[in-house]
């Protein structure tokens, strides 16, 4: 126990040679309400949210939101924009066409560039060429 | 309250907030937090948690003591448990996603995630940052440039109500 203590927590080791084991029943009773003055005074934000707790918040969201996400500040716009998030898109989009291993270079920009092109129809990604000929090329890209 | 035949019986943890409070729950409830299996299965019983304050620690605990007695007949129950879980303010959703990340309890994780990712769905920048009172930190330019960027995603109508 002690080494433990000493492993995981230095900056709280003075009391645990004293541990007194509470009950079930007389589990510490704190109020609710936050009394600390430390954490009163800087109320969290989401911009105090480590980056990747933030970039699994992203990753629930579609192009839009991410675009709106991105736009609103320089902290979230990282968020938005982490290649992690860009390749699941991608693979969710247009994986039944493209080499998984593919995938793996994908950022934001290349995400939109492509997604861009095929909207205009510029077929000129030699993947894009392999697409399979009986399918309707409007329901794939969009 | 469990007596202490029945301590002796179940295999009991402590776990340490960051402001020194310590609270014991069985290792099957604790266990769920990939942090604490990987501290038990080296054998450790007091957990020192110095990233989780206790405020957040009673709700995460609460929160694995409910998924921990998972069955059929309480799943009602415990969906009730955990919309109520995240119906709360910010401060505590981004010190809940904090502890959670941090306990690596993927359930809550992906629960409080989609809890938030959900207020930013459907809204337009402005909305986002007064609904997070997020200062924009960029220039006019920049803000120009990156609204030029994405202005693909402009093609609908957004919601501007904070709600």
């Amino acid at each position: 126990m002690k080494q433990m203590g000493e492993t995981l927590a230095t900056g709280s080791i003075r009391d645990h040679n004293l541990i007194h084991l509470p009950s079930p029943s007389s589990r510490v009773s704190i109020e609710m309400e936050d009394t600390s003055p430390a954490t009163q005074n800087c109320s969290a934000s989401i911009t105090d949210l480590d980056m990747d707790a933030l970039v699994h918040c992203a990753s629930y969201l579609n192009l839009q939101d991410l675009s709106n996400m991105a736009i609103s500040c320089k902290y979230l716009q990282r968020a938005a924009y982490s290649d992690s998030i860009w390749q699941s898109l991608f693979r969710q989009q247009w994986s039944p066409l493209v080499h998984t291993a593919f995938s793996s270079h994908i950022n934001h920009k290349a995400y939109l560039a492509r997604r861009t092109d095929l909207l205009q129809f510029k077929f000129i990604d030699p993947v894009v060429l392999d697409f399979p000929t009986e399918a309707k090329p409007h329901e794939i890209c969009i | 309250m469990a007596s202490t035949t029945e301590t002796k019986q179940k295999k009991m943890l402590i776990l340490k907030s960051a402001d020194n409070d310590e609270f014991e729950i069985e290792e099957s409830v604790g266990v769920q937090s990939e942090t604490i299996k990987n501290l038990v299965e080296d054998g450790f019983t007091f957990v020192p948690l110095p990233n989780v304050y206790t405020k957040a620690l009673i709700k995460i605990i609460d929160y694995l003591k409910k998924h921990a007695n998972k069955t059929d007949s309480n799943d009602e129950e415990i969906k009730t448990f955990d919309k109520d879980f995240v119906n709360t303010t910010f401060d505590d959703l981004f010190e809940l996603v904090s502890a959670a990340n941090y306990l690596h309890i993927s359930c809550l994780m992906n629960m409080l995630c989609q809890t938030i990712a959900d207020r930013i769905k459907d809204k337009s920048p402005e909305a986002v940052r007064k609904i997070f009172h997020i200062n924009c930190d960029y220039t006019p330019e920049e803000e120009a440039k990156i609204r030029k960027a994405n202005a693909q995603a402009f093609e609908g109508q957004f919601d501007e109500s904070l709600d």
